[in-house]
């Protein structure tokens, strides 16, 4: 992983660990100075041990959250960097005809005109780096995808990663272990090869077992000699391995070799740190001879830890809120913790303690929980990452067709961050509120009375004015920047300093915190066209949906709070006519309505959980669904197919007519994709070329396909027209959507190095733009001008350059032949039965074919496997509010003691007292989940809304997944009962002649 | 039960505490009886087990011996469960810091009883009023117990304990937490109820100035009855030693 909030990770570790540095520096010292305090703090600890326990889960439960999403970060980066070594092995560096695809397995389609070149290159690179101690290992090598059959097991696998290597240089690049040890590829006599355990399984094949080859000629014979275990042979998935003089003599290539593989010294990993060093000597030896040479290992690594670190901001950005409930949690189970001792903190100040010492004395408890609380927050974080990876394995799993091995990595930085992050925030807040209860009328606390209420109209008058000239500034700033956060920020603070001001000129508190609430719900809750007509186009990003969704949670449980008295009035009119239920009812929206502070911060707790999940989920659910249409993702066809690079399909149309034993009558429209890895770069930007890809349709693809748009530029109408205009006139060309600049921000994912300019995707014209294409093999370029932008809904299949054939025959003659194949099928013809028929009839060009429904439902599975994991995730932060419902219950438990004695007495029944306490949490759980969930979908209607007036997503619907979200909120409405039951049953046990015995 | 019956009955009554290793025998064979429509006061140093008698006798306790009477009913015999319904029914309490429900209003804190007696809303309502009105709080029914004074929180205390109409009122030190004036208000009310409404009253008081409004004075030493007193007899003592 590379970067946490926008900052470099090794930053963001070394601010933390000398924050946590300082802080505990300056406990000690307090510490060291008055030892008496932090006895008097910590020997609480022991005294109550379920309180102890309780509070360490309260105050962990935000570090648990960030140390999930760290881990997960890990895990992916971890997993995908597994995939690149099983590949690449000890391999650092791969030199190849200059643009070369080395982007090993993705994507559909592959590259062809790859030329092969002189194994004697290998002997050049080698004197190139001799006598520097910097590789370890020099070996030409041929890695191709052939088709192999089994005959005997009858099993075909259309694509395996044919290996090859010179037998005499494999030092360096790894040991090939074969069942009963080290095997050699020199070991091999002619016609046999050696498979790697997936290649043999897929195959269902072992020693001795024979094989067919197919690479783009007649089928080549072999048989099994081992079933080998070998990282490196160019894949992760199949592989089958053989000498060098082999492979070239089955692919008829003799003395020439593909790539050249250097091993720099190292293991799998550290190996690349030295590629700088290696690139910058072969260089200079290589690019006189048309060759390149390409950090593959490092550059896996990069994007591994890229792909962590997009993972990472997903999970710390949706966390965000369930990270803001713990923080309210941590302040919660410390004001509470001051309450319960008020009366103990006001002899202390009275004997002469001061305020200071009070505050001092906190910090010390609240610290020992902290560092306890944090440590285990931060491991089982990464217990629940463990297990969010398993599911996201399963998800990806079903996209890619195989198993995801997921390496579970758990990095000392991670949890380190975590740990300090966890103990920072949580001693913070703890310090906050020390000093919130430090601030007591003394007579008042020793008698445990309510503290007598002091005006404070100055305070209350520069407040309100400073944070009303505050937020106007923010408002400020966010019009002339053009930026949604801090325009609701400031338009959000301006509402609330309102309250005090109103209080000053006399209006009643419940109007003054009523209106304002309401005003900050209904503000924020507005359409953002809305938003846009009065303050002009602005720019979102997720911390806009972050700081909105805070203070529209703030504004209703204001309002909720400041209102309660009508809607439990409300409540007792309907039940209170159950007679039983009436003391019951009367008793438990009482006490909550009495306690404003505490019900309103556990409401604000639930309820901002609550909506985050709903939103999330609903508005996740909805975008999955917009993906669920053959027609939008397949692009009017309905089986795709690609072949391997080394075969692939000039002219489809009289391949199909002479495919053995196909019946063509099925397929209504067959078109054909080419491939080629090229460095683009927009004409006048100013940029530097990336590399990038740009395909070759065929005409009958432009003429059949329905892809959408998401922009068009000036001067054409329709997709259509668009298609129609590639067609006809060579040069012209569609790009993806993930190269298009947007004024809104909300993709996690790495985005490509090729980017344009100077338009939005989201708004506004769109003028054609021009991009230079340079084939680094061929030296070619070519112009092209993009005069659309696919849809969002396009499936990343067809991500890059689009233009049409012509335009790529014309341009890099002989560069570029189909390896994609698209197919639209009559009526009632079974497209996954013609999908395998495909494969089966080309089987010599390694086909692998699949229908788009198919392709779909995979890529549907894996979403709402993965939306079901987001899901869990937020739920996560449930339990903040589940802790939170145990904490109170605990302490009411404590603080009730007498009035439950009392309710006893005049003929309450033990489980009419356990009721009361079930019915508090009751009220706090349902009026949370209710009101959570009212917000959270009229937010994710608003984002449909806006979304449906952007490019692609006309026809996106609200979808709520009711029955998830009703099972999500049972099982947490039954958990929270549970956390309350313990101290409802300890209620019930309570003795009345020993809760009235003392005051 | 006969008018003539005791409607309280302690018979050897016994109660041991255990606090750590250290054992408290709070009561050590009591026997008492008190008649319906009585007014008794139990009097004694602290300590002695006036509180826990009251506790045991009005059922808020167990007993570790002897037996407890009420309106014929022995209570060992009753369940938990009969136990509070039976003091929902026809019990009252009134204690020295008042245990008013804080978050309650006076009227609902009155009607609460009624309530868990299963009167409709409606009704417990306006017999709760109507206590209100007996103690002279009616116009102050709306008020949490936080803005009410120390002798109008015991006056809601009282309303509460015979708003159910019950036959017997307990009060542990009513006017403990109160000023003289106020005490003595108080002490004042609960006889009148104890007269008007024939409600029987077993106070446990230091207060001298209470037990002397009351028709017998119970005085209790470590854990045993030592002295009954009639009204008349306390009142020549005091003469006595005035003299």
């Amino acid at each position: 992983m590379t970067e946490l909030f926008g900052i470099p990770i090794d930053t963001f570790l070394v601010v933390v660990l000398i924050a946590l540095a300082g802080t505990f520096g300056v406990i000690a010292i307090l510490a060291l100075r008055n030892r008496v305090l932090v006895r008097l703090g910590v020997r609480n600890l022991g005294r109550r041990r379920g309180r102890t326990a309780l509070i360490v889960v309260g105050l962990m439960l935000g570090t648990t959250i960030m140390a999930t999403a760290l881990t997960t970060g890990d895990t992916m980066s971890n997993t995908i960097r597994g995939t690149a070594v099983a590949s690449l092995g000890e391999t650092d560096e791969l030199v190849s005809v200059r643009g070369a695809e080395v982007d090993l397995g993705t994507g559909l389609g592959s590259a062809t005109g790859v030329e092969y070149f002189d194994e004697a290159v290998a002997d050049r690179v080698e004197a190139a780096v001799a006598g520097t101690d910097l590789v370890d290992g020099v070996t030409p090598a041929i890695v191709e995808q052939v088709a192999v059959q089994a005959p005997e097991p009858r099993q075909t696998e259309p694509r395996v990663t044919l290996f090859a290597a010179d037998p005499a240089r494999m030092d360096g690049f790894g040991t090939i272990e074969g069942l009963e040890g080290p095997v050699s590829l020199g070991d091999l006599p002619g016609e046999e090869v050696f498979l790697n355990e997936e290649a043999a399984r897929e195959l269902g094949v072992g020693r001795g077992d024979r094989l067919r080859i197919y690479a783009g000629g007649p089928a080549a014979h072999a048989i099994v000699r081992d079933v080998v275990s070998f990282e490196g042979a160019g894949t992760a998935d199949a592989a089958l391995l053989l000498p060098l003089a082999e492979a070239q003599a089955l692919l008829g290539v003799p003395d020439q070799v593909k790539h050249v593989l250097v091993s720099n010294r190292g293991d799998v990993t550290s190996g690349a740190a030295l590629t700088d060093e290696v690139v910058d000597r072969l260089y200079p030896v290589l690019r006189p001879l048309g060759l390149d040479v390409d950090p593959a290992k490092r550059d896996a690594i990069e994007a591994a830890d890229e792909a962590g670190s997009a993972f990472m901001a997903f999970f710390t950005t949706f966390g965000t809120f369930s990270i803001a409930a713990g923080i309210l949690l941590i302040f919660l189970v410390f004001v509470m913790l001051a309450a319960e001792r008020r009366g103990e903190l006001g002899i202390a100040r009275a004997v002469g303690t001061r305020r200071g010492h009070l505050v001092q004395t906190f910090t010390f408890e609240g610290a020992a929980y902290d560092v306890l609380a944090a440590l285990v927050g931060a491991l089982l974080g990464a217990l629940f990452a463990w297990l969010m990876v398993l599911v996201m394995a399963q998800a990806f799993s079903s996209v890619g067709g195989g198993d995801l091995d997921i390496d579970f990595a758990v990095s000392p930085r991670s949890l380190a961050i975590a740990y300090g992050l966890g103990v920072l925030l949580t001693l913070a807040v703890v310090a906050f509120s020390a000093w919130r209860v430090s601030v007591m009328t003394i007579s008042s606390a020793i008698r445990n009375l309510p503290e007598p209420a002091v005006p404070r109209r100055r305070r209350r008058l520069v407040l309100g004015l400073a944070g009303i000239a505050f937020g106007l500034l923010l408002v400020l700033s966010g019009t002339t920047g053009d930026q949604a956060t801090p325009l609701m920020v400031g338009v959000s603070l301006v509402l609330v300093s309102l309250v005090p001001i109103l209080r000053l000129l006399g209006v009643a508190e419940r109007i003054a915190f009523t209106s304002c609430g309401l005003a900050l719900v209904v503000s924020l809750m507005l359409p953002w066209s809305m938003w846009e007509a009065v303050f002009g186009t602005i720019a979102m990003d997720f911390s806009t949906w972050i700081s909105a969704g805070l203070m529209i949670v703030v504004g209703a449980v204001w309002t909720i709070v400041y209102n309660a008295d009508v809607l439990i009035g409300a409540t007792m009119r309907l039940f209170g006519r159950f007679r039983r239920a009436a003391p019951v009812l009367k008793m438990a929206m009482a006490y909550p309505l009495a306690h404003r502070f505490r019900t309103g911060t556990t409401l604000a707790m639930f309820t901002l959980v609550v909506f985050t999940l709903v939103t999330g989920v609903a508005s996740n659910g909805s975008f999955i669904k917009a993906f669920e249409d053959t027609e939008t993702f397949g692009g009017g066809f309905d089986v795709r197919a690609s072949t391997s690079g080394g075969t692939p399909i000039v002219d489809l149309e009289t391949a199909l007519a002479e495919a053995p034993g196909l019946d063509t009558e099925g397929i209504t429209v067959a078109a054909s994709q080419s491939f080629l890895p090229i460095e683009a770069a927009q004409v006048g930007a100013g940029r530097a070329p990336e590399p990038y890809v740009v395909r070759g349709l065929d005409a009958a693809f432009l003429e059949h396909t329905t892809f959408g748009l998401g922009k068009i530029a000036s001067g054409y109408g329709s997709a259509r027209e668009v298609w129609d205009a590639v067609a006809s006139e060579r040069g012209l060309a569609v790009v993806d959507s993930l190269v298009a600049p947007r004024r809104d921000q909300f993709g996690f994912g790495a985005m490509p190095d090729f980017q344009l300019s100077g338009f939005y995707y989201d708004e506004g014209p769109f003028e054609p733009v021009e991009v230079e294409v340079h084939d680094p093999q061929s030296r070619g370029t070519l112009t092209v001008t993009v005069i659309g932008i696919l849809a969002e809904t396009a499936p990343f299949e067809m991500n890059g350059l689009s233009t049409s054939q012509a335009t790529l025959d014309h341009a890099f003659p002989g560069r570029a032949n189909p390896t994609i194949q698209y197919f639209a099928l009559a009526p009632g013809v079974d497209p996954d039965a013609q999908a395998a028929r495909l494969e089966s009839a080309f089987l010599a060009y390694g086909m692998e074919a699949e229908s788009i429904e198919k392709v779909m439902r995979d890529a549907a599975s894996a979403n709402i496997t993965f939306n079901r994991l987001v899901q869990g995730f937020l739920g996560l932060g449930l339990l903040v509010g589940v802790a939170a419902l145990g904490v109170i219950s605990a302490r009411s438990v404590v603080e009730r003691r007498q009035q439950i004695g009392v309710l006893r007495a005049i003929g309450f029944r033990r489980p009419m007292v356990q009721a009361t306490f079930l019915l508090e949490s009751s009220f706090i759980a349902l009026t949370s989940i209710v009101v959570g969930t009212g917000l959270g979908l009229l937010l994710a209607w608003n984002i449909i809304e806006d979304t449906q007036r952007q490019p692609s997503w006309e026809n996106l619907t609200l979808v709520v997944p009711w029955v998830n979200l009703a099972v999500i909120f049972a099982v947490v409405y039954a958990v929270a009962l549970a956390a309350t039951l313990a101290p409802a049953l300890r209620a019930s046990r309570v003795r009345p002649a020993e809760a009235l015995r003392y005051q | 039960m006969s008018p003539t019956e005791p409607i309280i009955e302690a018979r050897a009554v016994r109660k041991t505490y255990e606090t750590g290793k250290v054992k408290v025998d709070a009561l050590k064979g009591i026997d008492m009886a008190i008649g319906p429509g009585e007014m008794v006061a139990i009097m004694g140093p602290s300590g002695c087990g006036k509180t826990t008698l009251l506790n045991c006798l009005s059922g808020l306790d167990s007993v570790d011996g002897g037996e407890i009477v009420i309106e014929g009913t022995p209570l060992q015999a009753m369940s938990d469960r009969a136990r509070t319904d039976y003091r929902a029914r026809r019990m009252g309490f009134v204690f020295q810091f008042y245990n008013l429900m804080p978050v309650l209003t006076a009227v609902e804190n009155v009607e609460l009883p009624l309530l868990v007696s299963r009167v409709e809303a409606r009704e417990a309502r306006r017999r709760a009023l109507d206590a209100l009105g007996l103690v002279g709080l009616r116009e102050r029914a709306s008020h949490v117990p936080d803005e009410l004074s120390g002798g109008e929180r015991q006056r809601v205390t009282i309303a509460r304990s015979l708003v159910n109409d019950p036959a017997i009122v307990w009060a542990d030190e009513p006017t403990g937490d109160l000023d003289s004036e106020n005490a003595a208000e108080i002490v004042e009310l609960m006889r009148r109820l104890n007269v008007e409404r024939g409600l029987t009253f077993l106070i446990v008081t230091h207060d001298i100035a209470v037990g002397r409004k009351t028709d017998r004075i119970v005085r209790m030493l470590d854990g045993r009855v030592v002295e009954e007193q009639r009204l008349l007899e306390v009142h020549d003592v005091l003469a006595g030693h005035a003299a």
